[in-house]
């Protein structure tokens, strides 16, 4: 199969840290994504996002002024946001778990833990490309369907207890 | 596959009614890259080339950080703590990571609540922090075990911070 085929995709990298940022870019090379633009932090991502949309895209969490929560908030429901459905890979670190839970609440598609690993990355990639998932939008959310643990004894379709047919709606 | 049932006044955009990340021939071939050992190894080189840039890095960031503490910098501890903890690991210092994360959350959230800040607190971590940055294993050693201290601490001290605050309100 000729590289050709996936050689357009364009990957945005929002890191502050230039060395972490410089450790992606040349990782995501490595991997097969030669088309690869950096922003320090939320704010300089939205404007990057403008000018090159991005088909995947690589927060860090803590940033200044903007940072990976409130940028990822802003791509899944700003109204001129270029791409809403874009699949967001947070990298985290040391984090506590309330902000982790607050990034995936903001739309995050994946983690990626710190310290960075290829092993971690491909997976990640692969698990995007391989098992996209559908989106969900409430009044107080919108992103990746948060609900991915698959219970063993679970024969679905109803996951709580007030689910009911009428709140049901595919499009 | 399974369609997940939408919760009580939400929507479910499934993945063919959005555009897709490749198009099915395109994901198909950057699968196999990703799968292929040849690229695993590019990868690994590119990470083993960054480690000696990225160490380099966090050694300067630890000696901006030990200058701080001696002028009593609290913005510029906390800025430097925030990039060695992001930093650390990639560069195979794990126990540097954990303890500028104790040290980051301690000042960053004490400064944050406008709590008073231990100084003997940053003290201990700058100085594990410098010892455990040298490349002997022995303080490899020595950090994994000071930072498993140290983060008790913070926690002790946070919590500290958190009753004193709890008060206050």
């Amino acid at each position: 199969m000729p590289a050709s085929a996936y050689e357009h995709l364009h990957a945005l990298v929002v890191e502050d840290n230039v060395h972490m940022r410089s450790l992606l870019r040349s990782l995501l090379h490595a991997l097969g994504i030669k088309n690869v633009s950096e922003a320090a932090d939320g704010d300089a991502g939205l404007r990057e996002m403008r000018n090159h949309t991005p088909d995947l895209i690589l927060t860090d969490l803590s940033m200044v002024p903007t940072d990976g929560i409130a940028f990822t908030r802003q791509v899944r429901t700003a109204q001129n946001s270029p791409n809403p459905y874009v699949p967001i890979i947070m990298v985290t670190g040391h984090t506590e778990r309330p902000r982790v839970e607050a990034a995936r609440d903001a739309g995050v598609t994946e983690f990626l833990a710190k310290p960075i690993t290829v092993n971690n990355l491909i997976a990640r990639l692969a698990e995007i490309v391989e098992r996209p998932r559908p989106f969900v939008k409430c009044e107080t959310y919108f992103g990746p369907d948060r609900r991915r643990r698959k219970t063993k004894d679970f024969t679905g379709p109803w996951r709580r207890h007030d689910d009911t047919s009428e709140g049901v709606e595919v499009r | 596959m399974t369609k997940e049932k939408a919760a009580p006044g939400a929507t479910i955009i499934d993945v063919d009614q959005y555009p897709p990340l490749l198009d099915e021939e395109a994901a198909a071939a950057f699968l196999t890259e990703l799968s292929l050992r040849d690229t695993s190894k590019r990868a690994n080189n590119a990470l083993e080339t960054k480690r000696v840039q990225i160490s380099h890095a966090v050694r300067g960031y630890i000696e901006v950080l030990e200058k701080a503490i001696r002028t009593n910098d609290i913005a510029t501890i906390i800025e430097q703590a925030h990039e060695i903890r992001g930093l650390a690991a990639n560069a195979g210092l794990e126990a540097v990571g954990r303890l500028a994360d104790g040290l980051y959350k301690y000042v960053d959230t004490a400064t944050r609540l406008e709590a008073p800040i231990d100084a003997e607190v940053i003290s201990l971590h700058i100085n594990a922090i410098a010892r455990a940055s040298t490349t002997a294993s022995e303080a490899k050693a020595y950090g994994e075990a000071v930072a498993t201290e140290l983060n008790a601490l913070v926690t002790h001290k946070l919590q500290a911070i958190n009753r004193l605050k709890t008060k206050s309100a």
